[in-house]
């Protein structure tokens, strides 16, 4: 295609290896050697991907602080918030890494990864945003947001020091890019991010490899906001926001390396592979060169038609 | 020209004021206003208001989960003092997340936006399955019922409650109204539900649709 220019692929996709090793999402949450072979057999079958990510999951941090659960679906899901006064993360240390299993497992996960696969691997951690909605419930967060936003502040420097050491531990791992998934974050407004929220973000990512800020849904309001957040490399943004329209309203976006949005629901999952082409077609032409990361707009679930991948898979590298 | 003091409260929950709202119910009732007349040009006014800021982009998700707070914080006080039969006066709202799913935000959401605008809200929580809800809706002898779904993967159990409604006689009677992430308006056809909503706001102006039509 004329125009398209340089672009990575990197579908958050590993979810599709639990559907081709044909073992249980259960068993690849607890257990690093059957989502290392996953994520393995994944990439067997697309052997493209310029970037893999292993099996996302968000309850990991809230899990290693001891926060409820049950597996709902494929993943586990917070299931109460046992933090009723934000003071009382004070007191809580950050899970150490190594020693919390629920984080050393996934640790473990991109370490074989990495080495196994020698790709570059991106690793997920949630931010301090949606970690505080999982500790306090997000209700509480929203009052304290709106009601006293010193405290507000202190839960999210908070959550950052508990997140942070295992952010560290996973680049250490080997991960080239670190995505920070925000998607509580969609809750508050632009002035609430930029007041208490932003420098959390700038504080998480600095020094981490490449990292990624990802937060879902119709984020066109928040982009100026997120184009100021330094540290950040990459936007990985829903399918709401057209990014070619958003490159050209918003120019501090220039500075940010775009990653999205190809609808994980309406277009991979329930869509056809003719729509599929069609809609990753359209997405790098509207990029006229721009250099991007294709991926899809969030998380790809398990049971997307594996045709509808190919189609993916083959449209960009066609158009590459 | 609206009552002073009901414009106060209207203005407290378009402002989101936690603290003073109470203060501002008590001065309507102190004044000889009923509960009826606080909700319904108060309250219903000031989440009508709430809304379409929410609609222009001028609120977001926090505001209106905000905004709910509010009114949470004003209702018992008019709840003691109300006549029983407001609740009623729109209709009984069963609201669901359907089987297999546990995110309860949008629902809750829609279900405070409900309360305040005088239905009464049957709130079955999460994971619930379809013989639950409809269950209830025999039971209760309510006619309108919001299903809420986020993941794409669970999309069927908004069929089964479709179909459920129908196997056990109801499907006349009954408006099955869905929202959440994963759904649309081709969901919603494709499911054989009646509404889609998108927004809570939606949702309110579709579930007034069908209570009117009643």
């Amino acid at each position: 295609m004329a125009g398209a220019g340089p672009f990575l692929i990197a579908p958050v996709a590993s979810g599709l290896g639990i559907r081709i090793t044909g073992t249980e999402a259960r068993e690849n949450i607890l257990s690093p050697d059957v989502q290392a072979a996953s994520v393995t057999a994944f990439l067997d079958r697309f052997p493209d991907v310029d970037i893999v990510f292993p099996v996302m999951d968000t309850s990991v941090e809230a899990r290693a602080l001891n926060c409820p659960f049950e597996f709902k679906g494929r993943v586990p899901v917070i299931s109460g918030h046992p933090f009723e006064d934000p003071d009382a993360l004070n007191g809580l240390s950050a899970p150490d890494p190594q020693a919390c299993e629920t984080m050393a497992d996934n640790v473990r996960v991109v370490a074989r990864i990495a080495r196994d696969t020698g790709r570059p691997v991106g690793a997920f951690v949630v931010g301090p945003v949606t970690l505080a909605a999982h500790l306090l419930g997000a209700t509480c967060l929203v009052r304290l947001a709106a009601r006293d936003t010193s405290a507000f502040g202190g839960v999210l420097g908070n959550c950052l020091r508990f997140i942070r050491p295992y952010a560290l531990a996973l680049a250490a791992a080997g991960a080239s890019h670190i995505a920070i998934l925000e998607p509580q974050l969609i809750f508050f407004s632009p002035a609430v991010y930029e007041r208490s929220v932003r420098s959390r973000i700038e504080d998480l990512a600095c020094g981490l490899p490449s990292p990624i800020l990802h937060v879902c849904g119709d984020t066109r309001r928040h982009l100026a906001a997120f184009a100021l957040t330094a540290h950040v490399q990459v936007l990985s943004l829903d399918a709401a926001v057209d990014f070619s329209a958003a490159l050209d309203a918003t120019p501090g976006l220039s500075g940010k390396t775009l990653m999205g949005n190809i609808s994980p629901v309406e277009v991979l999952h329930r869509g056809t592979p003719g729509l599929v082409r069609e809609t990753v077609e359209s997405l790098v032409k509207s990029m006229r060169g721009r250099h991007f990361i294709l991926s899809s707009g969030c998380d790809m679930v398990p049971d997307t038609p594996l045709e509808n991948m190919e189609a993916f898979m083959q449209t960009a590298l066609s158009l590459r | 020209m609206m009552n002073g003091s009901i414009a106060a409260v209207r203005d407290a929950i378009d402002t989101l004021d936690l603290d003073n709202v109470c203060s501002l119910v008590q001065k309507c009732l102190d004044e000889g206003l009923t509960p009826e007349e606080i909700i319904e040009h108060g309250i219903g006014q000031g989440l009508d208001i709430v809304g379409k800021k929410f609609e222009t982009g001028e609120y977001f998700l926090a505001d209106l989960i905000m905004a709910g707070e509010v009114v949470k914080e004003a209702m018992p006080i008019l709840k003691r003092r109300m006549n029983p039969g407001l609740a009623s006066k729109r209709g009984t709202v069963i609201l669901a997340t359907v089987a297999g799913d546990i995110h309860e935000i949008g629902k809750n959401i829609v279900g405070m936006i409900l309360s305040a605008n005088g239905y009464e809200v049957v709130d079955l929580g999460v994971d619930v399955s379809a013989s639950s809800i409809i269950d209830t809706a025999r039971s209760t002898g309510a006619r309108l019922i919001g299903l809420s779904a986020l993941l794409s993967t669970m999309v069927h159990s908004i069929r089964e409650v479709v179909e459920a409604s129908r196997a056990a006689g109801l499907r006349e009677q009954v408006r099955i109204v869905i929202g959440g992430a994963c759904t649309s308006q081709a969901l919603c056809a494709e499911m054989g539900a009646d509404a889609y909503g998108e927004t809570a706001i939606d949702a309110l102006r579709i579930f007034n649709g069908f209570s009117q039509a009643a």
